[in-house]
């Protein structure tokens, strides 16, 4: 429906105006039909409809540009062999708790035995950080579009095609050349993991290998190895393209930290000119949403980077900054508040008055968020601005203590029927004997003999991350008998998550407890 | 010159089937376009040029170019009528001679089958002359003295012997014994899916009644739903499935013969439970006590489940021998054959391997797909080695899946026939490799499919780039990973080789219209 949203309005546009007051004019279509000072006449359309006064702060939702939704259900992988030297050393982890135990076989039976809650757990969990589009899509049956939030992998902006190509596993330097580069002709995205590690490790040569693709619609994840040189290269090569665009790096810093205590050298990234956007990373070696990473992220540059980047600054790497990125295959759709844009926001609790908006958000944490608008449509938000913004088919969901109203279950959608007690419910089966869940979904599967697309074909989701050991059973259909899947990773940065970060000892994390106090 | 005889024609139809003219009516009414009959040619090719694992082997065993056939598909594609691409499109993949591999025909053809309602099989005299005897039949076509035990003269007027030759000769097994048998299956059934239809409506037969009467009869051929599940038409094989290797096309009949001519209580289990795919009884020959294990199918879910069966079956019966009978397997979840053979075997077997081809295609899913890391390497190094099969790995192992299980120590021989196929090549192989017992073969060589098989649905998870959706349902499956044989036979292709049996067994009448008798006889003796 539609709607005006008042408030404090940060638009993150190009001028980076704050209305305050301001409103937002969310349309039928599920995009801004207008952002307006506070008493303005409204457009055309909007006479009748119906304004929520937040009382808050309203901004473009987050985004989060690297995740790996399949393991977003896991908690910290405490792995004993930190810190690694490269991204395919902890995936050879056998000391317990080792890889395969720890990420590869829950994931891998949740994302078969219980995929839509899977899928849909993950979901809340960022959206409850006020995240409305996050990369990460796993591989899967047939396409998941984001049943709540935008999945980026799968969206299909503005032109109903997909264009954005995605690898967290590394691809051949023939098939970067030949086949991935002549597509990233300024329509299309390539989101790709590159050079994961420490400086001066074997993965460098992934960058090597990428040096076709330094194009513009390049977002590359990590870089952790790289130096300043290859900053100056990377944008170089963007630059000659088109020397109005940005090479685009995705920073996560938690993750970093926590396998390799070190990251991304994003202080030469910028001075270079790169764009830089935060990515929360999976849960096994990250944040619970983008939310928490943008704490990491201001940790780090107040005590390691000397401030470099402003408060501002820091907000954009999960506003305009991402958005600007995803633009290239999208227009500009999303990070900005903006006329004609998507009505992805976030409402978000003034809560240090003594502050401006940008500190706020950094500072907020998940009980701050008010609510959660994805296409439109109101998914996550407290009783009172759920109801306001017209959402229906609500449940009760408790967050830091908070009680809040999540729509998980969208009418009209044959495919995805669980409400949240339903997501929780399945879920905590497959825990509750893991090798049965399993074979009842191998069934289905081999019992399934029409089309994957079918809605009512089974969905299975499949890893897009290394696998390690699975031994002899994968190919065999089959999982260990002693299997455990673990509790579901809380939704928030809660007491455990925090207890877990202080055991790792990694000093560049140890900020992050304060901003939970 | 034999009298003239009045042709007879059943007065019934065979329940829940259409005509095949009216079937092929609704088809005509409306066709596939020309722009999606382009878009499964190209997927044809990028599919066999860049992941059939067998297309070297193909080219040179079988003189056939199917890449160029292709080409050349797509350049005259245009005058052809629905029915006329289908049947080229089916005929390069028919000239690979792999069963593993062929194009899946498109809605309203995906889980369809034509049938005349009986079966044939053959048998031999001592002096070679051959027989050819209805063995089964459903009950609404029994007339004029057509039933159980009639023995077919011609077809359509063509000499049966020839008849099943030419019929044979369109078939895509990769042995002779292979498409003989597949020839003569298909005379009376045939997936519509995996093939065109016949390309007539009803069939004229000459016979001899029971009772020994020359006669002749006209049987329409129908069509009926292989599978269906929440009332839609179903493949009878799973689309998603890593380790399956069958012949989708044998196990359609399989099912639908298992529809038509098994008792009541075996029609009724469902198509792929255990009680469906294994059977099992105690037989007494010549005053000795053994075990009959029956295996129609590896069509099932997991390994661990299937061998579990295995075990609690052999487990309980007769300790002095056991006659494992394959015939007619058409194959099915590889892992689940081999962990079979473990509990069949006091000691560790050795599972045969897989390689991919070293394209950039199959590198490219290697490096996509995380199962496959092992893979990589070897297909990275080909560019310098020049391999055309990357290393070859096994998919699984299976004494870690049937750790715990019971294995059955006692004598063993192993039934095979030409129908016994990829998944059961495989069984058969690992029980001649890893010493389990002979082979008794009502044929030379079991059916000599060797792979692993994919859909091209399931590839596209992890190649969404290069593959594109197909048209209205239609698929492709696509021999991935090349099987070889392990211990004494280490690196020897099962595909178009297949497993020799040790000893032969010409089926006999009493084996045709009976239970078998002679044949079990023969494996018996096997044991003593």
């Amino acid at each position: 429906m539609a709607l005006i949203l008042r408030g404090t309005v940060v638009t993150c546009d190009d001028d980076h105006r704050i209305l305050d007051p301001g409103d937002v004019y969310v349309g039928d279509d599920g995009r801004v039909a207008a952002v307006r000072p506070a008493g303005q006449a409204p457009p055309a359309g909007f006479s009748q409809a119906p304004l929520a006064d937040t009382g808050g702060l309203i901004l473009p939702g987050l985004i989060d540009l690297h995740s790996h939704l399949l393991y977003n259900t896991l908690p910290l992988w405490e792995a004993v062999g930190v810190p690694y030297q490269h991204h395919d050393r902890w995936v050879g982890e056998k000391h317990p708790p080792d890889y395969s135990t720890s990420v590869t076989w829950p994931a891998k039976v949740l994302g078969q035995a219980a995929p839509e809650a899977l899928l849909k757990y993950v979901e809340v969990k960022a959206l409850i950080g006020g995240t409305t589009a996050i990369q990460g899509a796993p591989l899967s049956t047939r396409a998941v579009d984001g049943w709540l939030l935008r999945i980026i992998d799968n969206e299909k902006l503005p032109a109903g095609a997909d264009m954005v190509m995605t690898a967290a596993l590394q691809l051949d330097a023939e098939v970067l050349r030949e086949e991935r580069a002549p597509k990233l002709d300024g329509t299309r995205l390539l989101i790709y993991h590159v050079a994961e590690g420490r400086l001066g490790t074997i993965v460098h040569r992934e960058f090597e290998d990428l040096e076709p693709c330094l194009k513009p619609g390049l977002i590359g994840v990590h870089a952790t190895a790289l130096t300043a040189a290859d900053f100056k290269k990377w944008q170089s090569a963007v630059a000659a393209i088109n020397s109005e665009e940005k090479a685009t790096v995705v920073w996560s810093p938690f993750s970093n930290y926590w396998l390799y205590h070190d990251t991304t050298n994003v202080v030469e990234a910028d001075k270079k000119g790169l764009r830089i956007a935060l990515g929360s990373d999976w849960s096994p070696s990250g944040t619970k949403n983008v939310l928490g990473e943008l704490k990491v992220a201001d940790a780090v540059n107040r005590h390691e980077l000397g401030g470099r980047f402003s408060d501002r600054e820091l907000c954009d790497m999960v506003t305009a900054n991402p958005g600007d990125a995803l633009a290239t295959a999208w227009g500009p759709h999303v990070g900005r508040l903006q006329r004609g844009g998507a009505a992805d926001l976030l409402v978000l609790e003034h809560h240090d008055p003594a502050q401006d908006a940008y500190r706020n958000l950094i500072d907020a944490t998940e009980r701050h968020i008010r609510l959660v608008m994805v296409r439109g449509k109101p998914f996550y938000g407290t009783p009172s601005l759920m109801k306001a913004a017209g959402a229906t088919d609500t449940d009760a969901i408790t967050v830091a203590g908070s009680r809040r109203r999540v729509a998980v279950r969208e009418p009209g959608r044959t495919d995805a029927q669980l409400d949240w007690p339903g997501v929780k419910r399945a879920l905590e089966k497959v825990r509750d004997d893991p090798v049965a869940a399993w074979r009842t979904s191998q069934d289905a599967l081999a019992d399934w003999g029409g089309p994957l697309d079918d809605p009512e074909a089974p969905l299975a989701l499949f890893g897009d991350m290394p696998e390690g050991d699975t031994g002899a059973f994968a190919a065999a259909g089959e999982v260990p008998l002693d299997l455990v899947v673990p509790r579901m990773d809380p939704l928030t940065h809660d007491a455990a998550f925090l207890a877990a970060v202080a055991r790792a000892g990694v000093p560049q994390l140890q900020h992050l407890a304060g901003y939970y106090r | 010159m034999s009298p003239t005889v009045a042709i007879a024609e059943p007065a019934r139809a065979l329940p829940d089937s259409t005509g095949l003219q009216e079937f092929m009516e609704r088809v005509e009414a409306d066709p596939l376009p020309l722009a999606a009959r382009y878009q499964l040619v190209a997927a044809a090719r990028v599919l066999l040029e860049e992941l059939y694992v067998h297309l070297p082997l193909k080219r040179a065993m079988h003189a056939t170019d199917p890449v160029q056939r292709l080409r050349l598909l797509e350049r005259r594609l245009q005058p052809f009528s629905e029915l006329q691409f289908h049947t080229e499109l089916t005929d390069v993949f028919r000239g690979l001679r792999d069963l593993h591999t062929g194009y899946q025909l498109p809605d309203p053809y995906r889980g369809q089958v034509a049938t005349l309602g009986f079966l044939i099989e053959r048998y031999a005299d001592p002096d070679g002359t051959p027989h050819h005897i209805v063995s089964k039949i459903d009950s609404s076509l029994v007339h004029a003295g057509f039933d159980v035990g009639a023995e077919l003269t011609a077809w359509n007027g063509v000499p049966i012997e020839r008849a099943i030759e030419r019929n044979a000769a369109a078939q895509a097994g990769s042995n002779l014994d292979a498409r003989l048998a597949r020839g003569l299956e298909s005379l009376t059934l045939r997936p519509l899916r995996t093939g065109p239809p016949p390309d007539e409506y009803q069939v004229l037969l000459s016979y001899r009644s029971p009772g020994g009467r020359r006669r002749e009869t006209r049987v329409p051929w129908r069509v009926r739903a292989a599978e269906q599940r929440a009332g839609r038409v179903q493949d009878p094989v799973p689309t998603l499935a890593t380790s399956l290797g069958i012949d989708v096309g044998s196990e359609v009949r399989r099912q639908v013969k298992r529809t038509l001519f098994a008792p009541p209580q075996a029609r009724r289990s469902a198509a792929r439970a255990l009680r469906g795919v294994v059977s099992h009884r105690t037989l007494r020959i010549r005053g000795r006590s053994y075990g009959y294990l029956r295996i129609f199918s590896f069509n099932v879910a997991g390994a661990r489940s299937f061998a579990e069966e295995v075990a609690r079956i052999v487990g309980s019966g007769p300790a002095g021998g056991l006659i494992v009978d394959i015939r007619g397997n058409p194959g099915g979840h590889v892992p689940a054959a081999e962990s079979a053979l473990q509990v069949l075997s006091a000691h560790p077997v050795a599972p045969v391997s897989f390689s991919l081809p070293t394209t950039r295609a199959a590198l490219a899913l290697a490096r996509s797909n995380p199962a496959f890391r092992v893979w990589t390497n070897s297909i990275r190094a080909a560019v310098e080695t020049g391999e055309v099969y990357s290393q070859a790995f096994p998919l699984t192992d299976p004494e870690a899946v049937t750790a715990g299980l019971p294995r059955y120590p006692g004598p063993k021989v192993l039934i095979t026939d030409a129908l016994s196929y990829s998944a059961a090549d495989i069984f058969a192989a690992g029980f001649q490799d890893n010493g389990l017992g002979p082979v008794l073969g009502t044929a030379r060589r079991t059916g000599a499919g060797g792979a692993n098989v994919w859909t091209h649905e399931l590839l596209r998870v992890w190649l969404p780039e290069l593959l594109d959706e197909l048209p209205r349902g239609a698929g492709f499956r696509v021999a991935l990973r090349r099987a070889t044989r392990a211990r004494g036979n280490v690196d020897v292709p099962l595909e178009d080789l297949g497993v020799q049996a040790d000893e032969l067994h010409h089926l006999t009448r009493r084996d045709v219209t009976g239970r078998n008798q002679d044949l079990l006889a023969a494996a018996a003796t096997l044991l003593a």
